[in-house]
This record gives structure tokens, C-alpha cells and sequence, in this order.
């Protein structure tokens, strides 16, 4: 129960994070599809490798759902 | 291929959130949808970087503070290298029983694999796109470097130390959730499970941005510019449900297993996609029928070196570009020389 309380809490917080980081959006095309290009080297850093490597680096996609063990 | 890609993706964190939550897999996938679409669809890629930005942070963190509990748990490192000799003293050698041939040919195959992966992912290029100068760009690679190398090193040393706690782990895929099954509280559980959770909808948001601004943007600008004018933000939102809405109702049809269909995926995109970009960022004279011609035949050399096994040598992505490229340097040749029939 408690590691199901964390996960949703979890999931929660990435909505809010979400939605607090729309509020300094613009409402331009320029804003919405490049960030108006405003970002520095380590929030592109992260920001890159956790797009392109996420499946190379700590999992394989779904591997283990309950799905997959029946 | 990005949105088939996508698919795999929304049903691997469909699979996550089904496993956790103990929900029906079609809520787990919907779910995961919704909360994509929840943090990123009005943010667009402010949103979408500043939501990896943290989620990174969480990552490090996860997958430093796990290698340095495998260490404590398995008796420090001395311990560990006489626990991994007694498994296999292979484990402790550079290349075990591999030969010196084929590990080459395996080593030259990740790295044309990771270089092709690289330049296939347009989320990627974009995110450079969003630095403030080109030098900004330049910068955020070398930390793209570290951040990926310093992961990649702590996961595999964290595996090769699992071995020698949990030796019989039916899944190696499962190592860290079991690792930390068993030896964090259920609350930490609850967040790792998040951390993969999110390390999978961090690709998903990625891609339906660049499936969002290539339908509206590249295929359609006049209606674009037009819907934009007149409903604003709400359109955006309206394009990326719609379009996560599809990818949704692939990942609910996919039948193959999620692990092929994604590895399969990330071959055929170094391939074709790959060389596409490869041949545009290396200004090689080229025409529309000469890109289209190399990457299906990058595409069709990938999946069929896959399909006869040999990917077990070398991963699919150097033939597939290698020739690929061939085709393309044949038919600028030939329309650099129309005598030889082709019309360019």
C-alpha cells in the first residue's frame, strides 16, 4: 500500500512539475516547440540523454508486467 | 516509426503502471497517456525539458544510491571480486571467452548503433535546438557524454554486483525493482517504480511532441498557422491528444512482445532514419528519390540481417546504414551522369 501511495504520489508530482513549468510558457510556436530557445548545456544535457538512452541504460521496456508473467 | 516507437513505449509504462497499481494493462496504458498528457501537452517542450530535468535528477540518484548499497551488501569490492571469481572466473576477465575478433566486430557494432540511434531521434535534435547558441549546444553535448557514460557505468557495475547477490534472478531485466524489492521500504519501492515509470514517459512526451509538430507543422502549415490563429494553445492540446490517442490504440493492438518490438524499432530508425540525417548534417549532395531509395534500403538490410540471426555478431544498424549509404552514393552518381539513365 505504502509503495502504491508513492507511485501515485510520484506520478502526481510529475503533473504538477508539468504544470508549473506551462505557466512561464509564452504561448508562442517558437515557446511551445523549442522553448523559445532559452535553455542552458545541463538542462539539455539531462534532458537529451534521458530521451535517447532511457532504454539502454537501467530497464527494457516492460519487461515484468503482470501481463508478462502470466 | 516514431509513433510505432512511441506505441512500444505507452505500452512498456501501460505494463509499469500495471504491474504496480495491480490495474487491468488497458488502464495501466491509458493512464500513462493521461499522464503524459497531463505534464507536458500545455508546456509543450518547456514542459517536456524541465519534467526530464527532474526526472534526471531522480535517475542519478536512483542509480548512484543503488550501486553504493550492492557494494555495502555484498561485502565491499574485494568481497565482490572473490564472490564473482567463484561464480565464473571469467567475470573477471577484460573479455571473458570472447575472442579478440569478435569483440571488436561487437564493439564496432554499438558504437555504429549508438551513433545511429543518436542522430535517428529528431527529439534529440530538437533539444539542441532549444539551447541559446550554437556554443550552449556544443556544451550540452559533452554533459549528454558524461550523464549518459556515468549511467551506463554505474548500472553495469551495479549488475555485475547484483550477480553476486541475487545469482538466479529469472529476469536480469528485473534487477534493480527486485534488488530493491528486497532491501528498500515500500515507500522507496513506490519511487523507483516511479523513476522507471518515468524514465519510459520521458521518450513518450519526446515523441509526441515531434509526431505533434511534424503532422501540423511540416504537413499541413497553412492549416496550422490558421488553427493556431484562431484557437491558440487549445489547438496544440487538441493535436497532441489526438495523436497520443492513436499511438494509445497501437500500443492496445501491439501483440509482439514489447522488448523486440523495441529493439527492432531502434534498428530500423539508426538505419534509415539515421542515414537520412546523417547524409543532411554531412551536406552530401542528394535529391528526394536518392534519400527516400538509401533509407528503405537501410530499413529492409537492418530487419533482414536481424531476421537471418546475425545480429547476434554485430547489431543491425552498421550494414543496414553501410549500405544504405552505397545505394545513395550509386544513385548520385548516376545523376550527376544522366547518360547512364538516371533523371535525378
Amino acid at each position: 500500500m505504502a509503495a502504491l501511495l508513492s507511485f501515485v504520489i510520484f506520478l502526481i508530482l510529475l503533473i504538477v512539475v508539468g504544470v508549473i513549468a506551462a505557466r512561464f510558457s509564452r504561448g508562442t510556436e517558437e515557446d511551445y516547440w523549442l522553448a523559445d530557445r532559452s535553455f542552458g548545456k545541463y538542462f539539455i544535457g539531462f534532458s537529451a540523454h534521458y530521451v535517447s538512452h532511457d532504454q539502454l541504460v537501467c530497464r527494457r521496456p516492460g519487461a515484468g508486467g503482470r501481463e508478462d508473467r502470466e | 516509426m516514431i509513433s510505432l516507437y512511441a506505441g512500444a513505449q505507452v505500452l512498456a509504462a501501460g505494463k509499469t503502471v500495471n504491474s504496480v497499481m495491480d490495474i487491468e494493462l488497458k488502464w495501466g496504458i491509458l493512464l500513462s497517456a493521461a499522464v503524459v498528457i497531463g505534464y507536458c501537452a500545455r508546456g509543450g517542450l518547456r514542459a517536456s525539458i524541465i519534467t526530464q530535468f527532474v526526472q534526471a535528477m531522480i535517475m542519478l540518484a536512483t542509480s548512484a544510491g543503488a550501486l553504493i548499497l550492492a557494494t555495502v551488501i555484498a561485502g565491499g569490492p574485494a568481497q565482490i571480486m572473490e564472490s564473482l571469481h567463484s561464480i565464473d572466473p571469467m567475470l573477471l576477465q577484460f573479455s571473458g571467452d570472447t575472442s579478440v575478433l569478435f569483440l571488436v566486430i561487437m564493439v564496432i557494432g554499438f558504437i555504429a548503433a549508438t551513433l545511429g540511434l543518436d542522430l535517428a531521434l529528431p527529439y534529440l535534435l530538437v533539444r539542441m535546438m532549444a539551447t541559446r547558441s550554437p556554443g550552449e549546444a556544443r556544451q550540452a553535448g559533452w554533459v549528454y557524454i558524461a550523464f549518459v557514460q556515468s549511467n551506463w557505468m554505474a548500472m553495469t557495475l551495479f549488475g555485475i554486483i547484483l550477480r553476486t547477490i541475487i545469482p538466479d534472478i529469472p529476469d536480469p531485466e528485473q534487477g534493480l525493482p527486485l534488488f530493491a524489492e528486497m532491501n528498500l521500504s515500500p515507500v522507496v519501492l513506490g519511487i523507483v517504480a516511479g523513476g522507471i515509470f518515468a524514465t519510459i514517459a520521458s521518450t513518450i512526451d519526446a515523441q509526441l511532441l515531434v509526431l505533434s509538430s511534424s503532422i501540423t507543422i511540416d504537413l499541413f502549415p497553412s492549416l496550422h498557422s490558421g488553427l493556431v490563429a484562431r484557437y491558440g494553445a487549445r489547438y496544440r492540446v487538441a493535436v497532441m491528444v489526438l495523436i497520443a490517442a492513436f499511438v494509445v490504440s497501437l500500443a492496445l493492438v501491439v501483440s509482439s512482445s514489447v522488448f523486440t518490438l523495441i529493439l527492432s524499432t531502434v534498428a530500423v530508425l539508426g538505419a534509415s532514419l539515421g542515414l537520412g540525417m546523417f547524409i543532411v548534417i554531412s551536406n552530401i549532395r542528394t535529391n528526394s528519390n536518392a534519400m527516400i531509395t538509401s533509407m528503405l534500403t537501410g530499413l529492409a538490410v537492418a530487419l533482414a540481417w536481424r531476421s537471418f540471426g546475425l545480429s547476434e555478431i554485430m547489431l543491425e544498424a552498421l550494414p543496414g546504414f553501410l549500405c544504405g549509404l552505397l545505394i545513395h552514393t550509386i544513385l548520385m552518381q548516376r545523376a550527376r551522369n544522366p547518360g547512364n539513365g538516371s533523371h535525378g
